[in-house]
């Protein structure tokens, strides 16, 4: 008598850490997973009566497991993060975004937190650097480019400017 | 003038001179007649000559030649006067030739002077006028250039106002501002943004 199958569960909504932040995290990340799954592929052939091998992970790996309620010593979970994370790797929409320094990981904790959430759930960023940005950011998405920076703003509040800086020059030019 | 009078005299004193020579001639002629020549006319005639000897006629050649002489040192005389007369009437008429000749002279000259001083002060003028069109036509070119200039600053400025302002800003307030100072500014910018980037998103996807 042939078991009944269980039923289809619904796709477990698997989320990011916002310290997941770029492409290359993402890559490390499965190339974690695949070099973990080597290693146990080898201990299982040198299999022993140590019982199961203890699993060590890195700090990224261990966030996203307890993020999404992963038991990574499970191979299941950890075949579902792969795939995950590998389909994250392929079509998860990518910004690049450029600062004029060097961005801090609470800031880009709170600008991925924002853009996650307001955005795309999986949206991942690449990082350049421009320094005659000022203020602001430069971001450039699949087909657009957007200025996010203060010269933008200045650009926008031109006849303000305008109207500041006229009576300012004519007061010095005219002493 | 005076070269006449001079040549009048020499020639007054040549007359008088030749007159004196036929004088002297004729008496000398007179003197030479022999005995045969004179016939009874001729013996009264002897006792006139008796009466006109030598002595008398050597008297009167000597008186003509006194007389001769006299006449002669007048005429020196008046011929050195003339010559005086002559010599200071050719010296006041060569001063007052010269004088004039050389007052023309300097007239023109001084005429020749002012004519060229006329022209380089003309000359002077046309340049100097030239100068000063030159000057004002430089002038209004270089004030055109400067008011063309000024134009083009200001519209740069105004072109580039916004990185010119972002620039000044930054480089006077940059290094106080990092990006956590910004996370407001930058979200707030998404957020105007956000329908483009998400539709852009999806388009990609």
């Amino acid at each position: 008598m042939a078991s009944e199958p269980a039923p289809a569960q619904p796709p477990r909504k698997i989320s990011l850490p916002v310290s997941v932040v770029t492409p290359s995290d993402v890559g490390r990340l499965v190339h974690e997973l695949e070099v973990l799954e080597n290693d146990l592929i080898q201990l299982r052939m040198q299999k022993t009566d140590n019982g199961q091998p203890k699993l060590a992970f890195s700090k990224g790996l261990e966030r996203i497991g307890e993020l999404n309620k992963f038991n990574l010593s499970l191979e299941a979970d950890r075949l579902t993060l792969k795939d995950f994370l590998v389909g994250v790797r392929q079509k998860a929409p990518v910004l690049h975004i450029s600062f004029n320094s060097e961005p801090s990981p609470l800031f880009l904790d709170k600008l991925m937190l924002w853009l996650r959430r307001e955005i795309h759930p999986l949206v991942l960023l690449t990082i350049g650097l421009q320094p005659a940005i000022g203020a602001g950011c430069m971001v450039r998405t699949t087909n657009k480019y957007f200025d996010l920076s203060m010269r933008q703003t200045f650009i926008a509040k031109r006849p303000l400017l305008l109207e500041q800086i006229i009576p300012a020059a004519n007061e010095v030019l005219q002493p | 003038m005076t070269i006449w009078w001079l040549i009048l005299i020499l020639a007054s004193i040549g007359s008088i001179g030749i007159g004196f020579i036929w004088l002297a001639v004729r008496i000398g002629s007179a003197s030479k007649k022999t005995e045969s020549d004179y016939s009874a006319e001729e013996a009264a005639d002897r006792d006139v000559e008796h009466l006109f000897d030598a002595t008398f006629r050597e008297e009167l050649r000597n008186r003509g030649r006194l007389h001769f002489e006299k006449i002669i040192g007048e005429s020196a005389m008046f011929l050195q006067q003339d010559l005086r007369l002559t010599t200071s009437q050719l010296n006041d008429y060569m001063k007052s030739e010269i004088t004039a000749k050389l007052q023309a002279e300097l007239s023109n000259y001084e005429q020749s002077i002012m004519d060229a001083k006329d022209l380089a002060i003309e000359s002077i003028q046309k340049t100097n006028s030239l100068i000063d069109e030159q000057r004002e036509s430089l002038t209004e070119q270089v004030r055109q250039e400067i008011i063309q200039e000024k134009q083009q600053l200001i519209l740069r400025f105004e072109t580039n106002m916004a990185d010119i302002i972002n620039h000044y800003v930054m480089a006077a307030v940059g290094e106080q501002i990092d990006l956590s100072d910004q996370l407001e500014y930058i979200l707030g910018e998404f957020e105007r943004n956000k329908d483009a980037i998400i539709e852009d998103l999806n388009h990609g996807i």
